[in-house]
């Protein structure tokens, strides 16, 4: 964990990475995956690898929101794809939304009490976004590999349509 | 792009894992060939 989370930088992540890779693993293919967020550094990863002549044969990203974004179902569509999952799982389904909502809100508010120089999850996960927000994805050559939580009923087929938001910068592919 | 079952706390739980490596392996293996 880095002591100063300010420090915490797409390209620079990814380049400690790459070393690392360069040095215990420096021949052979190479296969990449990773959750969420953790996708941009995967993906920058990926980058300087191809750019280092090595062969990424797999670059996975697990239920991430793409850099053209995710849009979600709205208005009535959203209304439709919400009866689905009340048919589905019945009543109990409006509890799980409810229950997601506040351990969103718990989270926010606990980061918010937290000090922001503190080295914590909170605020791990808060410079991550930072860092996220501010990378600027380059379009990537190789094949990329988009997987969904298929649970996220509220994905508008726009976000289908682009691999969640990957589609403009997966020029090799998705 | 490839759904797998769970939402996207749960993507990587128990029985999912066996699920994303069963797919990771065909692309594997689909590049090699």
């Amino acid at each position: 964990m880095p002591r100063n989370l300010d420090d915490i930088n797409v390209e620079r992540t990814a380049r400690i990475y790459f070393d690392e890779i360069q040095t215990y693993f420096p021949t052979g293919p190479v296969a990449l995956g990773a959750v969420s967020m953790a996708a941009y550094f995967a993906y920058e990863l990926a980058q300087l690898l191809h750019a280092a002549g090595r062969e990424v044969r797999v670059l996975a990203v697990l239920d991430a929101i793409g850099p053209d974004g995710r849009p979600a179902l709205e208005g009535s569509a959203k209304f439709r794809a919400h009866l689905g999952q009340v048919r589905l799982h019945g009543l109990w389904h409006f509890g799980r939304v409810l229950k997601n909502r506040i351990d969103r809100y718990r989270g926010r508010l606990e980061a918010l009490r937290s000090a922001l120089d503190q080295v914590n999850a909170h605020n791990l996960i808060a410079a991550n976004v930072c860092a996220v927000e501010f990378y600027r994805p380059k379009p990537y050559d190789g094949p990329l590999t988009v997987f969904r939580a298929d649970h996220s009923f509220w994905d508008s087929p726009e976000a289908l349509k682009t691999g969640l938001g990957w589609a403009s910068v997966a020029r090799g592919g998705w | 792009m490839h759904d797998l079952p769970g939402t996207h706390l749960s993507i990587l739980h128990p029985g999912n894992v066996e699920v994303l490596a069963a797919h990771l392996r065909r692309l594997i293996d689909n590049k090699a060939g």
